[in-house]
């Protein structure tokens, strides 16, 4: 039996995680699992972004005493991209989160069935 | 050998991790979640960074610092969690509005 | 309820979809064995004009460093607005979970004292040594954020005082800008961290102006972070 490529493995857990918080948020009626849901997104396409950039063999790209000419890096962009990625991920949250506070404030939950009922 | 005994560390470190992603979905209230999610991913990850030392001993004193400090701070942010739950009267099997069984099968 | 079915029934197609598409661009991938001209351009780029082995850190503080600055704009903009947003409103309908008592209970407090060296410790090594190895700015900024939202937690009644915080992360924002300036003109270009000696590489002192760089953006999101943590307490 072969083992899976890395990236596969990385691939399937990142796309399962977006899954997840697309599905926690078109299910869910409550304000706080939908951010929750947002936030595996983001997640997993950290997790995608950086499987996109596995080389076979991969190390980190990051020169020390062990490399030698024949070592092989892993693409950098993809890391730096996700730290782009997670910090945005992180003021969406702060975001969201604070509009479901305000939300709570108005309505006194934080269903969101409340909030569309008001409007018929 | 180093192997075998470092993968069935890991093993049992993942069970443990799951069971407590399990009891976390299936406990009834705050305070039996919060006491599944410590005490089993405590042990978990302890078990699994005590494989990862079999496996490179010579990062052994990593993984030891490692254990260390999640031997401190879970327990610590599981208590100041239960805490708050305490002091805003929120232990009780509360159940976020919407979410409630009666509710879910309307 | 026949409209919660059908949404439930629509929002699970939706999820069938994407979970196909997903499937197929998984089967689609296949693992390159060797880097594209940009990335092996940096890779062999970052050592040498910069002097900066951890090539992460070479892309975000210096080829893409403006990127890096758009990005604390970001969070700049998320702690400025959430001061509106979290404000007490006129008439609210619930109202706040009340505030915990002063103490924070032994355990909390001994914790502190045990663990908040030990992450100041960590973030400042992450921040000072981004440039050598694993490590940054960004990372290291969010790990002091941590050891400070574990203070306020530990210590309820204390107040971080959000003007100061403020003025501290509007002043290295200012410094920040003008190591890019100094960039402009001493080196090739704006944030071009070269116009300080490159050093040798893999020492502490080297890589031009970039650990300086990695300083101010480390205090910079740990005051950021921490200013959004402390509106969130209320």
């Amino acid at each position: 039996m072969t083992a899976l490529p890395v990236s596969t493995v990385l691939m399937v857990t990142g796309f399962g995680l977006v899954l997840l918080g697309y599905s926690a948020i078109l299910i869910h009626r409550n304000i706080l699992k939908m951010v929750i849901g947002f936030s595996l997104v983001d997640s997993g396409i950290a997790i995608i972004v950086v499987a996109l950039g596995y080389v076979q063999g991969g190390t980190a790209p990051i020169l020390d005493a062990d490399t030698t000419a024949a070592t092989v890096f892993v693409d950098p962009i993809n890391a730096a991209l996700a730290v782009t990625a997670i910090v945005i991920g992180f003021a969406v949250t702060a975001i969201t989160l604070a509009y479901a506070i305000r939300l709570y404030r108005l309505h006194g939950t934080l269903n969101v069935d409340a909030f569309t009922e008001s409007r018929e | 050998m180093i192997e075998l005994v470092a993968s069935f560390l890991m093993f049992i470190g993942s069970v443990f991790v799951f069971s407590a992603a399990l009891g976390l979905l299936r406990m009834p209230d705050p305070i039996s979640r919060l006491q599944t999610g410590t005490k089993a991913t405590t042990l978990g990850a302890g078990l699994i960074l005590s494989g990862l030392a079999v496996l490179h001993p010579e990062r052994a004193v990593q993984y030891v610092l490692i254990i260390a400090f999640v031997f401190i701070s879970n327990p610590i942010s599981s208590h100041a969690l239960a805490r708050a739950g305490l002091k805003t009267g929120r232990t009780e099997g509360d159940v976020p509005e919407g979410e409630r069984p009666e509710e879910r099968a309307q | 309820m026949t409209g919660r079915t059908v949404h439930l029934g629509l929002s699970a197609l939706a999820l069938a979809g994407l979970a196909f598409a997903f499937s197929r661009l998984v089967g689609a991938h296949v693992e390159p064995t060797a880097l594209g001209q940009l990335a092996a351009g940096y890779i062999r780029l970052s050592p040498e004009e910069l002097s900066v082995p951890n090539v992460v850190t070479g892309i975000l503080l210096a080829y893409r460093s403006f990127d890096t600055l758009g990005e604390v704009a970001v969070l700049y903009m998320v702690a400025a607005s959430l001061g509106p947003l979290l404000q007490p409103m006129d008439n609210p309908v619930a109202s706040e979970t009340p505030r915990l008592s002063e103490n924070a209970g032994e355990i909390i407090h001994s914790g502190h004292f045990a663990l908040l060296p030990l992450i100041g410790v960590f973030g400042a090594y992450v921040i000072l040594f981004g440039h050598l190895s694993a490590g940054g700015g960004f990372q290291g900024g969010a790990i002091i954020a941590t050891g400070i939202e574990f203070y306020m937690i530990a210590r309820v009644a204390s107040a971080i005082n959000v003007k100061a915080f403020s003025a501290l992360e509007s002043g290295v924002g200012v410094l920040f800008v003008a190591v890019g300036v100094f960039g402009l003109v001493f080196a090739g270009g704006f944030l071009d961290p070269r116009f300080l000696p490159a050093g040798e590489l893999g020492h502490f002192v080297s890589g031009g102006a970039i650990p300086l760089v990695s300083l101010l953006l480390g205090i910079k999101v740990a005051a950021e972070l921490s200013v959004v943590l402390e509106r969130f307490r209320g």
